[in-house]
């Protein structure tokens, strides 16, 4: 499925404290009571792929079906994409470009925070319309060539993670994850989801 | 001690459940969604939710649940031996002289069994099957039961079918829910119930078959049966040919739309390939069926170089060439063999140039594509500054181009061959 | 030589034992072994009618078949096996059930009335085809009629009840429950007939009870005892005063859903029907305490009283009840909103508690806690309570509940810690699509 999921924006502090200004989430496709849980892991996932990124640095990472990626800009303001793996990657880090240079463009992302933007609606724009890559031709024109070489590419999130660090452990710690996602995450995956009763 | 519970209160507790789901489905009857929520029992709190016409159950609940009522709904089909030891001449509704036990006896499976007039028990067994086949659509036994219900007791066609979606909702996978489907409309354009519904019943089905498609990667079992509809619809005398021509625009109009997301559904393919080979089947000539085919041949040219890597794409094209060039081929000889007799016209001199030029644009079509392709992709691939993941499907490009070319030298070979 | 005189010593042995089986039938008189027969159902008749004509003689004789019930088999009787009973049975058949038996028709129950002029007890329910034809002859050949249940027979109209209290002056118990088409005109000439009438039977989903009705029975039914006017939303305070005012035996009475009754209803009840033993006002939302303070100073003998959705009550009924009604076992009290652990405190401390309440509801009613259970520990017949959707419950207060009361089933979502074994046994399963794709 060439699909996109979500789009969000942080802010990463050099000491490494990372602060989610804005997501916008199209999760149509997944059951209405899986949807909060989603979410959740959606936004957990990206804010713990800026926070292992460095300024200036993009990552692509791979995880079943879907494909994260993200870029942090030197100044410290990142963007996350979160698409299915058809979707063509190149014209997801331009896309992350494009979220970065509209948000600094457009707020004072310096102090702002969830709340103050909360009516920023461009994310959910930018992500309603380039569900078709097609739309983002006219981009790629525009946009400085992109240096694949300097993307990190890792097969699984766990490739991600520090020496030592388990994801089932940083699951249990997040604060972000209510306890019903935690408990979705667990049953998930013990089992193939399909034969999960 | 503590929490130990005796059987009875397994029974009480899974009643109340049951309970709760019928009075759901009393109160909507427009249910759009079903799933199992993984939440532990923690609090005093009904584990069935019921938010915004959707439908969910609390994990903890489902697996006594299940078994609950798969003994129960076994229990009362008939020539069933009830567990609780019994003489050879059981009689379906129980054992003649139990009287006395109250409701909430587990004994009293067999009791509350009996005391049931035949409505009830109907309306008992429904009930059952309804929650054994939300959760376990392959419980065949359970749909079965259904059948024999719907046609003994005339049930609306439909709420079976609104029921059915429910199902698939959460399993859009399942074998079991399409062949209900198919067995229902069969029943329901054999018996005549559709009335004037004809329309209503097919945009309803290709529009299940299309979401169960859109819930889950390569579904063959929708597919197969979106192809089933297509065609019983197609060649059926009950369908009248205004509606047929619609019928055909609009999958064209919603395969179109979903080839282009979906890149690599097989299934989606294979059902756009029959749609085609229906579409065919209404152009009057060959110049007709070859407009149709190089167009798509144009389309699926532009995604291959929109998305490398898909071998779906490449099956694709080889079924268009596969279809176009026989006919192309057929056309040719017929022409062939008619050609000693004096020309009546100008016409079929054109058709007859027209065919081998043809077949000839086609092959060198493919030849370009394939060698632009290797080209592009082969320096891909020895560049140092490319990531993996471009390299990657820049290998699979050049694989999947390697094997068009094999295909094309055969089949052109045989076209040769058969000139 | 041997082998036929040991042959012929088995044979006379065998005589002996085949003597002195049939000896049984000649040891007992006729009488004794007609009662031994008397006990056994149809289907056991019918195969002793089998044996032997001596016993097809006993087992088909009418006073075996004074009681039939043919529910068991239902959809398989049609008029022919009614027709033959009657005849079979004649003046003998008392009691007759053909509850569920949905192809019986008119014709059949024609013959039977003529056939079975001694019947007292008929239970017609849900025999669907039946309709004013069957009355009609009841109440032409069935004068010693006592018991009709007629419940979802619905093409039943006021001519059978005309019929009904013009032939069976006899009828104690009536009950037409689900059959809409009636109005108040049967229920009048029924009524005026049938003045022995103890228990009237008439729930509906949509009301064809309402006042006139109820003044027809008042009027002319003063012995009756067991009322159901279930689903009666028509039915105002005015007729149930009435209806107590001239029927003070009344011990059994269901106004559930009879939602315009107020307090008055209550007034009345506890003015003139002392004997009040079973009340079941589900849905009568307008009853407040005050109307439950006169039920409970005056009828002692109050055992049963469902009061879901009585939303307006409070503790205050509870302290009331718990003063009032020293024999109260079963109370239902869900979804009253307003209920707490205080009304449950005085409920405990009560003279029913300890040995008389077997059954307490109080599902839906949110303020509740672990504190009610606590007060309930002395009840020693406590055999039942419902705490479903009652959030400040915990597992814990259910399990202290239980260590004293190790027999009470209590009834909440908690799971069960011990689940019980799967079905099919417990081998890793795979939905199919997994296995074959």
């Amino acid at each position: 499925m060439v699909k996109l999921y979500a789009l969000s924006v942080f802010r990463r502090a050099p000491e490494g404290g990372t602060v989610l200004l804005k997501g916008s989430y199209d999760l149509q496709s997944f059951g209405f009571f899986q949807r909060g849980s989603v979410q959740e892991f959606m936004t957990f996932t990206s804010q713990m792929l800026v926070e292992r990124t460095q300024p200036g640095g993009r990552q692509s990472v791979k995880e079943q079906e879907y494909m994260c990626h993200v870029f942090v800009r030197a100044d410290g303001l990142a963007a996350v994409l979160v698409s299915d793996a058809e979707y063509p990657h190149r014209v997801s880090h331009t896309l992350l470009t494009k979220a970065i240079e509209d948000c600094a463009a457009a707020n004072d992302w310096k102090t702002a925070n969830t709340e103050t933007l909360r009516n920023y609606k461009a994310l959910d724009v930018m992500l309603a319309r380039y569900q078709n890559p097609k739309e983002a031709d006219a981009l790629t024109k525009i946009q400085a060539e992109l240096d694949e070489t300097k993307i990190i590419m890792h097969n699984t999130i766990e490739a991600v993670l520090e020496r030592g660090e388990k994801l089932d452990d940083l699951v249990a710690k997040s604060e972000g994850l209510s306890s019903q996602s935690k408990m979705f995450y667990k049953t998930a995956r013990k089992t193939n989801s399909c034969c999960n009763f | 001690m503590g929490d130990a519970r005796d059987p009875d209160e397994f029974f009480d507790l899974a009643e109340k459940i049951i309970q709760n789901i019928n009075t759901v489905f009393e109160k909507d009857g427009s249910l759009d969604e079903f799933d199992i929520v993984p939440v532990e029992s923690q609090s005093n709190r009904s584990p069935v939710i019921h938010v915004n016409h959707k439908l969910a159950l609390e994990s903890w609940c489902v697996p006594f649940l299940y078994s609950h009522s798969f003994k129960c709904f076994t229990q009362l089909l008939p020539n069933r031996k009830v567990s609780a030891g019994n003489h050879k001449n059981q009689h379906r509704n129980g054992s003649t002289s139990v009287r006395n036990g109250s409701i909430g006896s587990h004994e009293g499976h067999t009791f509350v069994n009996s005391r049931l007039t035949e409505g009830d028990r109907t309306e008992r067994k429904l009930n059952l099957s309804r929650i054994l086949i939300l959760l376990n659509p392959d419980l065949t036994l359970a749909w079965n039961y259904r059948r024999e219900a719907f046609i003994q007791c005339c049930m609306q066609f439909q709420h079976e079918l609104h029921l059915v979606s429910l199902v698939a909702s959460r399993k859009p996978k399942s074998s079991e829910v399409f062949m209900y489907r198919k067995w229902l409309v069969k029943h329901i354009l054999n018996e005549d119930l559709k009335g004037d519904n004809i329309e209503q019943i097919f945009t309803r089905e290709m529009q299940a078959a299309g979401k169960a498609a859109e819930a889950y990667f390569s579904n063959y079992h929708a597919w197969d049966y979106r192809r089933w509809l297509l065609e019983t619809f197609l060649g059926g005398s009950f369908c009248p040919d205004e509606f047929k021509l619609t019928i055909l625009n609009s999958e064209k109009n919603c395969s179109d739309n979903w080839v282009e997301r979906h890149i690599s559904d097989h299934s989606g393919f294979h059902y756009r390939q029959k749609l085609l080979s229906q579409m065919s089947l209404l152009e009057c000539n060959v110049n007709g069926v070859f407009q149709l085919f190089t167009k798509e041949l144009e389309n699926n040219l532009s995604l291959v170089m929109r998305f490398p890597g898909h071998e779906a794409l490449w099956y694709h094209r080889r079924f268009l060439l596969q279809f176009l060039v026989p006919k192309l081929q057929m056309e040719l000889t017929e022409n062939l063999n008619n050609h000693h007799q004096p020309m009546e016209t100008n016409w079929e001199c054109e058709v007859w140039q027209c065919c081998e030029d043809k077949i000839q644009y086609l092959k060198k079509k493919e030849e370009d594509l394939v060698k632009s392709i290797l080209t592009v992709n082969a320096s891909l691939v020895d560049d140092a500054s490319v990531n993996f993941i471009t390299k990657d499907s820049s290998n699979l490009s050049i694989l999947y181009s390697q094997k068009h070319a094999k295909w094309l030298f055969m089949m052109f070979e045989w076209i040769i061959d058969n000139n | 030589m041997k082998n036929s005189q040991h042959n012929n010593h088995v044979r006379s042995k065998n005589r002996n034992t085949v003597e002195e089986e049939s000896l049984i039938n000649q040891k007992l008189p006729k009488e004794l072994l007609l009662r031994i027969f008397s006990f056994l159902d149809v289907v056991a008749l019918c195969r002793c009618a089998q044996v032997s004509k001596c016993w097809n003689l006993l087992a088909l004789d009418g006073s075996n078949w004074k009681k039939i019930d043919l529910f068991d088999f239902q959809t398989d009787i049609e008029g022919a096996v009614v027709e033959n009973i009657a005849r079979r049975a004649g003046g003998f058949l008392k009691k007759l059930s053909l509850r569920g038996c949905q192809s019986v028709g008119d014709s059949a129950l024609k013959t039977f009335s003529q056939q079975c002029h001694n019947i007292e007890d008929l239970n017609l329910e849900m025999c669907k085809r039946i309709t004013d034809i069957t009355c009609i002859c009841l109440s032409r050949n069935g004068r010693k009629l006592q018991k009709l249940d007629l419940e979802s027979c619905s093409n039943i109209t006021d001519e059978s009840l005309k019929a009904l209290g013009e032939g069976c002056p006899n009828l104690v118990h009536i009950n037409i429950s689900w059959c809409d088409i009636i109005t108040e005109r049967g229920i009048s000439c029924l009524s005026r007939g049938c003045s022995k009438l103890q228990t009237f039977i008439a729930k509906s989903r949509d009301s064809f009870i309402d006042n006139e009705c109820i003044s027809h029975l008042a009027n002319n039914c003063p012995l009756l005892e067991v009322v159901n006017v279930r689903g009666a939303m028509a039915l105002t305070d005015d007729a149930i005063l009435r209806l107590a005012q001239s029927c003070p035996n009344i011990h059994y009475l269901c106004i559930t859903g009879c939602c315009n009754l107020t307090d008055s209803t209550l007034l009345a009840l506890a003015q003139y029907c002392h004997k009040l033993s079973t009340l079941e006002a589900t849905n009568c939302s307008q009853f407040t305490d005050n109307g439950f303070q006169a039920l409970a100073k005056n009828c002692h003998y109050l055992e049963k009283m469902d009061l879901e959705d009585c939303v307006l009550i409070t503790d205050n009924t509870l302290t009331y009840l718990a003063s009032g009604c020293p024999r109260l076992e079963q109370l239902t009290l869900s979804h009253c909103e307003l209920i707490t652990d205080d009304g449950i405190r005085q409920l405990g401390m009560a003279p029913c508690a300890a040995e008389h309440l077997t059954i307490l509801e109080l599902d839906n009613c949110p303020l509740i806690t672990d504190a009610s259970l606590e007060h309930l520990v002395a009840c020693h017949n406590l055999q039942r309570i419902e705490l479903y959707d009652c959030q400040l419950i915990t597992r814990a207060g259910i399990r202290r509940l239980r260590n004293h009361l190790p027999n009470i089933r209590v009834h909440a979502y908690f799971a069960p810690m011990t689940p019980p074994p799967p079905v099919g046994g417990s081998r890793q399963r795979y939905c199919r699509c997994c296995v074959i794709l």
